[in-house]
């Protein structure tokens, strides 16, 4: 299986070396544990799609089921939220380059999207299918597990932080109530 | 009405040709073809009778005798018809008090014997609001609205029968989508010669505020209460804009003692023709979150405007709270939004702050308070 390409929404044809992305994948601490073997990040990469996102458009809608993680190479991307009135309101802005990635959640079940994420800028994604990810995990194990345990970690840090939020709204909850 | 139609019309046809089949054969006749026929059939149904045409023969004039009974009955039952429907649509046009299609419009809860007076400072061109778009709902006699709309530039206003403080009768007034209501302290004489005491008018303006509370969530309310110790009621259900036209009487009174001429000063801020007005500046969206200063020297480069002070969270009740919410929950920080949401609680609506510090950061949903001062009129008086 080769490295695909696939040109997003814009017609810029997007030719990238694989060492280029190599180069970019280095630098993701996701990935570290697959840095000791040199085939590991090729190994990889070839489960990757390089897509590119014109200004404005949608790489994340909330509410919708499934898709992949990206990792963002360039451009900025904003993320945004909605509230129960269905009100937009930003939540952060990301900059490619420096080892950002946004989706993670999708390589472990289908569930919804918990916010949108849209292209603040012209953005180059590297986008890894859940399905993809998890034929990786099974051809590889001596490579995954390593990721798979960093992916853990993020994942609990979030989870850690939703209990915090979740005893905060409980008390202002019941504050409110005793009035 | 298509049945009558069809059967006079048989009636006639037949009736003609019945008269020329008689006719045609004897030599006095003057009915010759089917055309005369029908011609004599027409001005003899319609009882109008020219002569022109008429039959000679016994057969036919026995016709004649029976088109001209049915023409004469005809035209009764289609006169009464048509004067029916004329009467009805009179009717309901009188009874047909409020069109439905009216919104944005502003009611007026209650009477007043000056409510002619109250009206002019009301309605007209300098406060947008046109006598189409104004619907009074108080418990008086036809005589008294008709009365006002004697005036040309009442003429247009709506009534609504019956007392203001039910339901029933408020919901003719359409409240879901007036923009605004102002309830009066009425006590007029009732129809049926009573006038209410201070506390039982007091009653009433709290039930209606409390029922338009529920039936006018997009409106402005004011209203007015003669005793301020009920004005807690009135909070309670949500009117935040209140009138104590008792106790304005009674401080306006107060101000004699310091012997300065205050009454004068507040008379001119009040009085419309004074060319000296209160008034209320919206604040152009681009200025939101600015400072006080910024916003005055913005809104006016030359410092020539009197700026008061402002207005927070001017406006609707139900508005200002909805708006409040939907901005308080655009937070991802758990605990900024239980601040934020808290913080809507305290909200207090249409209170006014006095010459604020310059640096002083204006929220959105503010108006500010100008004095706005008519300069021509000013001059003229000082040149008389």
């Amino acid at each position: 299986m080769g490295l695909k390409e696939v040109v997003g929404h814009s017609e810029s044809k997007a030719k990238m070396h694989n060492d280029e992305i190599l180069k970019y994948l280095e630098g993701i601490v996701l990935l570290e544990e697959l840095k000791a073997d040199s085939k590991g990040l090729r190994a990889f990469s070839e489960f990757l799609t390089v897509t590119d996102f014109p200004v404005g458009s949608e790489i994340i809608r909330e509410g919708d089921v499934g898709g992949g993680m990206y990792f963002l190479m360039s451009g900025r991307v904003l993320v945004m939220k909605k509230t129960i009135q269905g009100d937009f309101y930003p939540v952060a802005k990301l900059a490619g380059g420096t080892g950002i990635f946004f989706g993670e959640g999708a390589l472990f079940g289908q569930e919804a999207r918990s916010a949108s994420v849209i292209a603040d800028e012209a953005c180059r994604c590297l986008v890894l299918d859940g399905g993809d990810f998890e034929r990786f995990c099974r051809l590889y194990p001596q490579w995954s597990v390593g990721v798979i345990l960093r992916l853990a970690k993020v994942v609990a840090t979030r989870l850690r932080a939703l209990n915090q939020d979740y005893v905060m709204l409980y008390q202002a909850l019941v504050s409110e109530i005793r009035g | 009405m298509l049945i009558i139609v069809a059967a006079l019309t048989a009636v006639w046809l037949f009736s003609s040709l019945a008269a020329y089949y008689f006719e045609v054969g004897d030599a006095n006749s003057n009915i010759k073809t089917v055309g005369d026929g029908l011609w004599w059939g027409v001005v003899t149904f319609l009882t109008v009778g020219y002569g022109d045409r008429f039959p000679v023969t016994a057969s036919g004039r026995m016709v004649g005798v029976f088109l001209m009974m049915s023409g004469v009955a005809a035209t009764g039952i289609l006169t009464a018809r048509i004067s029916a429907w004329f009467l009805e649509e009179a009717i309901l046009a009188r009874r047909r008090n409020v069109d439905e299609r009216l919104k944005g419009h502003f009611i007026i809860c209650g009477w007043r014997d000056d409510m002619k007076d109250l009206l002019e400072h009301m309605v007209g061109k300098d406060t947008g609001n046109g006598a189409e778009k104004v619907v009074i709902v108080a418990n008086v006699g036809r005589d008294e609205i008709d009365a006002i709309r004697e005036d040309k530039r009442f003429e247009k206003i709506n009534f609504v029968g019956g007392d203001f403080f039910r339901v029933d009768v408020l919901q003719q007034a359409f409240p879901d989508k007036a923009s605004r209501v102002l309830i009066l302290a009425d006590r007029a004489r009732s129809q049926t010669g009573v006038s209410p005491s201070a506390e039982e008018a007091d009653a009433r303006t709290i039930m209606a505020a409390t029922a338009l509370g529920k039936l006018a969530k997009t409106a402005f309310v004011t209203a007015e209460i003669i005793d301020p110790n009920l004005s807690s009621y009135l909070r309670m259900a949500g009117v935040t804009d209140i009138i104590y036209s008792r106790q304005y009487s009674r401080l306006l009174l107060g101000t004699a003692a310091s012997g300065t001429g205050l009454a004068n000063v507040l008379n001119d801020l009040l009085d419309p023709k004074s060319g000296t007005a209160l008034q209320t500046l919206d604040i152009p969206e681009a200025l939101h979150n600015k400072t006080y200063s910024e916003i005055c020297k913005t809104l006016d480069p030359s410092g020539r405007t009197l700026f008061v002070g402002l207005i927070e969270h001017s406006g609707n009740t139900h508005t200002i709270r909805d708006r409040a919410l939907r901005e308080a929950q655009k937070t991802s920080n758990v605990k900024k939004l239980i601040d934020n949401l808290q913080s809507v609680k305290q909200i207090r609506c249409n209170s006014p702050m006095f010459n604020p510090l310059p640096d002083y950061i204006v929220p959105s949903g503010t108006v500010l308070i100008t004095i706005r001062v008519d300069h021509s009129v000013t001059r003229t008086e000082g040149a008389a």
